[in-house]
């Protein structure tokens, strides 16, 4: 079967700067597929490449079965799209607002009534057909920016960090509707600097200066990295030469932001007493971590994914934790 | 497909238009205040027999015209607000012709144009200016035709212009000179050459020329006959009134028309401009857009 997204070495350059350094990679259909990075890692740029708003430098990208450079209209008729920015006329209501994408993607008379009502159903925003979108809540907006880009019926939906600034209800309410969407076949792709948003995903891509790290289901990337991982404090002056004797002793120990090195490991159990022999009273705590994706992040890059924000994981609903 | 989109583009320029009531209601106060305070003014000043028209009457078709262009042109801010407030993306990634986006804007600017036209239009009947039922006909198609050319051109001016500060520095600056050196205020006959060259690069003067053709029966006095001399009057006595007759004479033969240009003339010049204004709005909307 024909994947909904295919690209291939794509490159996408601004002057000198190189925004997306030949990133190859396919989606299926019907599958949820993330891209997982920091601000900055060139997840924008893709998507607005694929989404027909940048023309890339280079390289082939096609969605939907169709080129993005070659068939833009094509694409977009079967595409819809939620911007990180919100792009809603806020002068007019909700239904207005639904209205002009209908008309624009060649839906009216009864069928838009029909539509309008089926999409403000997902996003719980019935309600509120004919208030003034201005005197909408964020959450609100953004939930209608969603049923808009579900009037066409597109195969393939676009969404681009879809719960940046946001409160915790409106971001779990965002991923009730992402399932439900999912139900109906849609291909949904979004990026996120969440990891545990992305954790929702079939398949994750890893993204750091425009490069494509690692691409695989959440649970292969964890598994990827070696299991666990045993987190130790030690004494400050310390630091460094514990971690050239955890490289001797055949570990790939990572130091993280607060100064705590972190090891990642097959057997937990049987690590921790050699690790306290080795190296007796230096180390001040133990931890042990069930991998996540910003361990994976860590892994590969070195670095923590969000170093200056706070996680959001205490806001997500009970049933995506894996 | 490309018209359908034109329309619903058309319907969102008006559905705001109704929406945004403050924005009807603050056009008119300009217009408004010249109409009544030049009207009455000079029509007090200068007596109507001399000038041969109702001032207020000549004013008037000159004061709708500035309203019509000041809200077509206003048209082109919302291009701005597009970008600005990110609507913009969205036609962006909509799978239409930038070209039907423009139709539809332009042709928004100049229904929205009209409506006020009318309204305006409206208040001039209280104001004691009441053109026929065909003279008005004719002035709501000027009017259309105005909006469309005047859109062009705000469409035009909001694609070139990056912000919204600019664009309304850009209205004042270009809103004033237009209307003051347009006719709108006097008529061009009897202006220094020099000045006239101004008038006659301006696009609003044809238009409040070809407004004037339509309600010149409205405007003109023909009521001012030559005082009749008694032919039995003494010699020294007809001597010592030449001059007079003379002066009254000579005020007679400068006595302005109210219209300068031919009505074919008039129509050609705006349709000129009207396809320039249509074709650079098409242009640049379509490269600001960078689709």
């Amino acid at each position: 079967m024909e994947n909904a997204i295919h690209v291939e070495n794509l490159v996408k350059k601004y002057g000198n700067f190189e925004a997306v350094k030949g990133i190859s990679f396919d989606v299926r259909k019907g599958e949820l597929f993330a891209f997982l990075g920091p601000n900055g890692a060139g997840k924008s740029t893709t998507i607005n490449i694929l989404v027909t708003v940048l023309k890339p430098t280079s390289g082939i990208v096609y969605v939907a079965g169709h080129d993005v450079v070659r068939e833009k209209l094509q694409v977009r008729q079967r595409i819809g799209v939620v911007f990180q920015d919100p792009s809603l006329d806020s002068r007019l209501t909700v239904e207005d607002n639904l209205k002009i994408h209908g008309y624009v993607y060649g839906i009216y008379g009864r069928e838009l009534q029909k539509r309008m009502d089926e999409v403000l159903d997902i996003v719980e925003l019935k309600g509120v057909k004919k208030r003034l979108v201005k005197h909408l809540s964020g959450g609100m907006r953004r939930r209608l920016e969603i049923a808009r880009g579900l009037m066409h019926t597109p195969q393939v939906l676009f969404l681009d960090e879809p719960t940046t600034g946001l409160d915790p209800q409106n971001r779990a309410k965002i991923w009730d509707y992402v399932e439900n969407i999912r139900t109906t076949g849609t291909t949904v792709f979004f990026s996120t600097h969440y990891m545990d948003e992305a954790e929702y995903a079939d398949r994750v891509a890893i993204m750091d200066h425009g490069k494509i790290l690692a691409l695989d289901t959440p649970d292969a990337l964890k598994k990827g990295i070696g299991g666990n991982m045993i987190v130790i404090g030690v004494k400050k002056d310390k630091t460094d030469s514990v971690l050239e004797k955890l490289k001797q002793m055949g570990f790939t120990p990572h130091k993280a932001n607060d100064g705590k090195i972190w090891i990642p490991v097959s057997d937990t159990a049987s690590t921790i007493p050699q690790l306290f022999s080795a190296l007796g009273d230096v180390i001040t705590e133990v931890d042990i971590r069930i991998p996540t994706l910003n361990d994976v992040f860590l892994t590969l890059t070195g670095r923590e994914l969000r170093d200056d924000e706070s996680s959001p994981e205490k806001f997500v609903p009970m049933r995506f934790r894996r | 497909m490309g018209l359908r989109v034109a329309y619903i583009v058309w319907w969102r320029e008006l559905r705001r238009y109704m929406l945004d009531r403050g924005r009807m209601i603050a056009m008119f106060f300009q217009p408004l205040m010249f109409l009544i305070v030049m009207g009455y003014g000079i029509n007090s000043v200068f007596p109507k027999d001399l000038m041969g028209f109702d001032y207020m009457k000549f004013l008037f078709p000159g004061i709708l015209a500035m309203t019509v262009f000041m809200t077509a042109f206003m048209g082109g801010i919302t291009v701005i607000w597009d970008r600005e407030f990110g609507f913009l993306k969205e036609l962006m990634v909509a799978p239409v012709r930038p070209t039907w986006v423009v139709v539809g804007r332009i042709l928004g600017s100049a229904t929205v144009a009209t409506i006020q036209g009318i309204i305006f239009m409206i208040i001039g009947y209280f104001l004691g200016i009441r053109p026929d039922l065909m003279m008005t006909l004719k002035i709501v198609a000027t009017t259309f035709a105005l909006g469309i050319m005047v859109g062009g051109l705000g469409i035009y001016m909001g694609s070139a212009m990056k912000t919204t500060e600019n664009f309304m520095a850009l209205m004042n600056m270009i809103v004033q000179p237009m209307l003051f050196l347009s006719g709108a205020f006097f008529p061009i006959d009897n202006i220094p050459n020099w000045l006239k060259w101004f008038v006659y690069v301006n696009p609003l003067t044809y238009a409040v020329d070809l407004m004037r053709h339509i309600t010149a029966s409205m405007i003109k006095i023909e009521t001012l006959s030559m005082p009749q001399i008694p032919q039995n009057l003494p010699p020294q006595a007809m001597q010592a009134l030449k001059p007079i007759m003379d002066m009254l004479n000579s005020l007679m033969s400068t006595r302005p028309n109210v219209t300068h240009f031919s009505m074919q003339t008039d129509i050609l010049v705006m349709a000129g401009f009207t396809v320039v204004f249509v074709l650079l709005a098409g242009w640049k909307f379509a490269v600001s857009e960078g689709v």
